[in-house]
């Protein structure tokens, strides 16, 4: 099914993350990340925050991290993003 | 700032949650489309924000995950309204407030007018009054393309205005249009004739051909410079036409009658001070001080007090008014006094009556006595710019029709 998913998508013109359900996300300098498409938060500590999505964990590591603000599909991360991991 | 309103408007709690599965508790709330915002991790407890509506919804989601949930503090227009709802005066006195807010900001309290030069502002204001905008009116019921219509309509000189609205103003911004100046007629051909009667004192011919010379009398209308030349062209006499350019002057009189009265009343303050105080309504005045004598003289000074901020005329408020007390002392002057008197009056009203180009180059007057008063009857002969430029009708040019000063045609032979 998701390589069925994937060849149509090869065809089609639309963004990957809206078909694929993979996250997306948006940096803003090194304070700010915002990561759409995660399926749930793993760690939740000030120097670390690990999320899981589809494609795998995600950690980002940093200082005084926070959320800012959380919803269904959509994480709000501020702090000093120092490192940000796939697969980990 | 703006941001929070919504949040604000559906009210919002902060709530603290003690338990060991943080991440647990925060996938829940997420995986229940609960937004949670400002989310501080201690290492008990975590706090965060969260709306009220979502508030009733989490008992349910955090049953069997041990934790205990503390509301810290309450945001927001509901527990607003939950707290006053006792004190009904000051949430109507709120509410008023905001009333009177509302519609005090959408009446027009001060109208402005920019631009203008020479055309009287005041002018401006009583037309856009009359079109519908004044003081006081709201904004809502104002037909500005009406006004802008009717100031182009009723006010000359206008050549584009803008109005438009700045918080409780209204604001007119006017460009005039061009004067047209007079270096625009420097090339039409014209005469000068006379604009009164006088005696030519001196002429000094720039452009054109005199028609008249120093001691002739001439009246209103006659021609003083001719712009028709007779130019000499191959042997044939051709008309030519220039704007004709003079300077002359004409001696002109005045005739002179003041009296003096050798017994007059001269006003005299007594010091006397009165005050008193008037409430001015919209129907009528009514006195609450009142302290002046009858049968006197005063001098009135009156100072307002208004207590509407919106109408100027002061038609509500109350008037203060100064009554300064004077008398009439009867004083006689001497014959050369009054005659003093009179001689200044009468260079005074001279210099009142002529303009700023006329010298004046003799004055004579005799005095005469009637009953108690000085008589002097005299002339005053100035000196002053006389003639007018008048255009001419008919300029047939055969050589040149547009322009009449030709520079094709050096050779000009002036026939005086």
């Amino acid at each position: 099914m998701e390589s069925f998913k994937k060849k149509i998508y090869g065809v089609v013109d639309i963004p990957k993350e809206t078909f694929l359900n993979i996250p997306l996300a948006t940096i803003v300098g090194n304070e700010e990340i915002v990561i759409e498409n995660y399926k749930a938060v793993i760690d939740y500590k000030p120097e670390s925050i690990r999320i899981n999505t589809k494609i795998g964990q995600v950690n980002i590591s940093g200082k005084n991290m926070n959320i800012k603000y959380i919803r269904k599909d959509e994480i709000f991360i501020t702090g000093v993003i120092k490192n940000i991991q796939y697969g980990s | 700032m703006f941001g929070n309103m919504p949040k604000f408007f559906r009210g919002y709690v902060r709530i603290r949650i003690f338990g060991f599965q943080k991440e647990k508790i925060i996938n829940r709330f997420a995986n229940n489309s609960i937004l949670l915002w400002k989310i501080v991790l201690k290492s008990n407890y975590i706090e965060m924000n969260i709306s009220l509506t979502d508030f009733w919804r989490i008992q349910s989601i955090l049953r069997g995950t041990y934790t205990k949930v503390k509301v810290i503090k309450k945001y927001g227009l509901p527990f607003l309204l939950h707290k006053y709802k006792g004190r009904k005066f000051f949430v109507i006195g709120i509410f008023l407030t905001l009333i009177v807010l509302t519609i005090l900001s959408s009446i027009v309290l001060d109208i402005n007018v920019y631009g203008t030069e020479r055309i009287d502002a005041r002018k401006i204001l009583a037309v856009v009054k009359t079109a519908g905008l004044s003081k006081g009116k709201p904004k809502f019921m104002i037909n500005y393309d009406n006004v802008a219509n009717s100031l182009y309509k009723e006010v000359e000189d206008i050549a584009w205005l803008n109005i438009y609205q700045k918080g409780t103003s209204v604001n007119i911004d006017v460009v005039e249009t061009v004067v047209k100046t007079s270096g625009s007629l420097e090339n039409t051909p014209c005469n000068i004739v006379a604009d009164k009667k006088a005696v030519i004192y001196d002429i000094v011919t720039l452009s054109g051909v005199p028609k008249v010379k120093a001691k002739d009398v001439v009246n209103e209308g006659d021609v003083l410079v001719s712009g028709e030349i007779d130019v000499e062209k191959d042997g044939e006499i051709l008309k030519k036409y220039v704007h004709a350019n003079a300077k002359i002057e004409g001696k002109d009189y005045l005739f002179i009658k003041e009296e003096q009265e050798l017994e007059f009343s001269k006003k005299t303050y007594t010091g006397e001070v009165y005050r008193e105080l008037q409430l001015n309504l919209h129907f009528g005045k009514f006195d609450f001080i009142k302290t002046r004598p009858k049968d006197s003289f005063f001098d009135k000074k009156e100072k307002y007090i208004s207590l509407d901020p919106f109408i100027k005329e002061n038609k509500f408020g109350f008037i203060l008014t100064e009554y300064e007390e004077y008398k009439f002392d009867k004083v006689t002057y001497t014959i050369d006094e009054a005659k003093k008197r009179l001689k200044k009056r009468i260079y005074e009203n001279i210099s009142e009556k002529i303009s700023d180009d006329t010298r004046i180059i003799d004055v004579r007057f005799d005095y005469g006595f009637k009953e108690k008063r000085i008589i002097a009857n005299g002339i005053a002969i100035l000196i002053r710019k006389i003639g007018q430029n008048k255009m001419i009708e008919n300029t047939e040019n055969p050589e040149n029709p547009e322009n009449p000063e030709n520079p094709e045609n050096p050779e000009i032979h002036v026939t005086p």
